[in-house]
């Protein structure tokens, strides 16, 4: 805590001292930006922009763990899933998202839609990637023993496959998060026609008001916290023995 | 010893492997043809053996010898090519309910703690939970855990890990202890008390009375087995059975008995040949 502390405190700093050799309009200074974030929050401008931004990042990001979870876990246990579909997912994952962005105004409109499926798109290959590695890679001596015990193959996957793959899901819901954060931000500054959070930097920066903008950021960089510090709790809550076995389960060494 | 009824039969068993090949050449690895690609290795070649009731047999041999393949087929985890096994004379298909297991590296489920471990097989065979936890206190106790029930595996040292497999096996009341270099990843000192834990476990536990022990270490084998089957190094084949005549109940006195070591100097004398050819 201490460390995280002076390592604020420094960057803090460091960035004080960088404004005092540029302007407002090239590097604002701290406390400026902090005085525009106060102020974007009293005027209640980015809580209205938030609440329109967030409804497609809800829908994008739920259907896309809802969808991916399972779909991740089912290619890994069945291999010709894996075969058929891995190539999509990962062409999708290494594409870059905002030249898709013109076939999704063409094909999908202005609207809601069109911004909750890019987050889809941006997110689902991340969360099904991840849950495919985890399930793909359960250890074969741990099944061997269900095996040796007189398991079915469906008990295999419940009361072995499913149990390992646990924290390959954590994983991928604090990678999906930020991915889903990401592509609602980019979803907005390419796709005109909301007024969310991506339209206000897209306001400020186009009106040069660089404290607004940075305060928006480090807004976005702090809900981005939040939501890993949640899905943190949430590990800690479902999968306890996780914290001593990290290194081991990674290694495949159990 | 007067010897029982046949408990186990392996009859002429073989197995080999395939392996696919990797291909050097580039074009070969476009466009492979099924003779080009496979590699068989021989990993056990006719085996038989019987084993009695109330018997405890060690199988020792060189370090890919196909031992632990062997107690696999014997379980039914894998198929054999060739031969068959019979336990209470049925043949073996798949693992059977008389027969319980012991892993080399434990195989215990990280996220359960020792007690919900220990309960492992009787979960699958829906018995209810008071019921298996009733029944895994029991073991808990005989395999000395006791305060551990909560405690998850990577919280323990490899002794304990292993009594926690010990445990696992014995609460599904087998008859056959099939048990693949269980304290092969112990140290020294924990596996000598490993060792007598073992013996003393099996005096009280009656009914789990048959027991095929994989080893490399050769005084384990003597402290422990009645027999002692010697494999050939691969494809295994069954090179010398030795005879272990010490009375039960045992413990480490025999080990300083002359006739212990006369068995480990010919017991050695015999694998030795099979390992210098390994090396050389």
């Amino acid at each position: 805590m201490r460390v995280r502390l002076i390592s604020l405190m420094v960057v803090f700093t460091g960035w004080w001292i960088a404004s005092l050799f540029g302007s407002d309009l090239t590097v604002p200074s701290p406390f400026l930006v902090i005085s525009n974030f106060i102020e974007l929050i009293v005027s209640g401008r980015l809580p209205t922009a938030l609440s329109l931004s967030l409804s497609a990042l809800a829908i994008g990001g739920t259907v896309s763990v809802v969808i991916g979870i399972p779909i991740g876990i089912l290619m890994g246990v069945r291999r010709s899933l894996a075969l058929a579909l891995d190539q999509y997912f990962s062409a999708l994952y290494v594409m870059p998202m905002s030249a898709i962005i013109p076939l999704m105004v063409l094909w999908f409109g202005f609207d809601l839609s069109a911004r909750v499926i890019f987050i889809f798109i941006f997110t689902v290959p991340q969360i099904v990637i991840t849950c495919y590695q985890g399930a793909k890679n359960t250890p074969t001596t741990l099944m061997e023993v269900a095996r040796a015990f007189r398991a079915t193959e469906r008990q295999i996957f419940w009361k072995v496959i499913i149990p390992y793959e646990i924290p390959f899901i954590i994983t991928a819901l604090r990678l999906g998060v930020g991915r889903a954060v990401q592509g609602m931000v980019v979803a907005e500054l390419l796709i005109a026609g909301t007024r969310g959070v991506g339209f206000l930097i897209h306001v400020y920066s186009a009106s040069l008001d660089l404290g607004s903008v940075l305060a928006i950021i480090l807004f976005l960089m702090l809900l981005g916290i939040v939501f890993t510090g949640i899905v943190q709790w949430f590990e800690q809550a479902v999968a306890p023995w996780r914290k001593g076995v990290v290194g081991e389960m990674e290694s495949g060494n159990v | 010893m007067s010897k029982g009824a046949i408990k186990i039969a392996v009859e002429g068993v073989s197995k080999v492997y395939r392996t696919e090949k990797v291909e050097e050449s580039f074009v070969r690895r476009l466009l492979p043809s099924r003779r080009d690609t496979e590699i068989q290795v021989k990993a056990l070649d006719d085996i038989s053996l019987q084993i009695y009731e109330k018997e405890f047999v060690s199988i020792v041999g060189p370090s890919g010898c196909g031992k632990t393949t062997l107690l696999r087929i014997i379980h039914g985890l894998i198929k054999a090519d060739n031969g068959q096994v019979l336990i209470n004379d049925q043949q073996v298909t798949e693992p059977k309910p008389e027969c319980g297991f012991v892993f080399q590296d434990f195989g215990l489920y990280p996220w359960r703690s020792v007690i919900d471990n220990i309960a492992f097989g009787l979960e699958l065979q829906q018995v209810e939970r008071a019921e298996r936890m009733e029944r895994a206190q029991h073991f808990i106790k005989l395999v000395g855990l006791e305060g551990f029930e909560s405690s998850y595996p990577h919280q323990l040292s490899g002794g304990m890990q292993q009594r926690v497999g010990l445990a696992r096996m014995l609460a599904i009341e087998p008859q056959v202890l099939l048990m693949d270099e269980p304290f092969g990843a112990l140290d020294a000192q924990t596996k000598r008390i490993m060792q007598l834990e073992l013996l003393r476990i099996l005096q009280v536990q009656s009914n789990a009375n048959t027991v095929i022990f994989v080893t490399h270490d050769l005084e384990e084998a003597l402290l422990l087995s009645d027999r002692v089957m010697v494999m050939t190094r691969r494809p295994g084949r069954c090179k010398e059975i030795v005879e272990v005549p010490f009375s039960h109940p045992r413990d480490e006195a025999v080990m300083d008995t002359p006739e212990f070591i006369a068995l480990r100097r010919h017991l050695w004398q015999t694998l030795r040949e099979e390992q210098t050819e390994v090396i050389s």
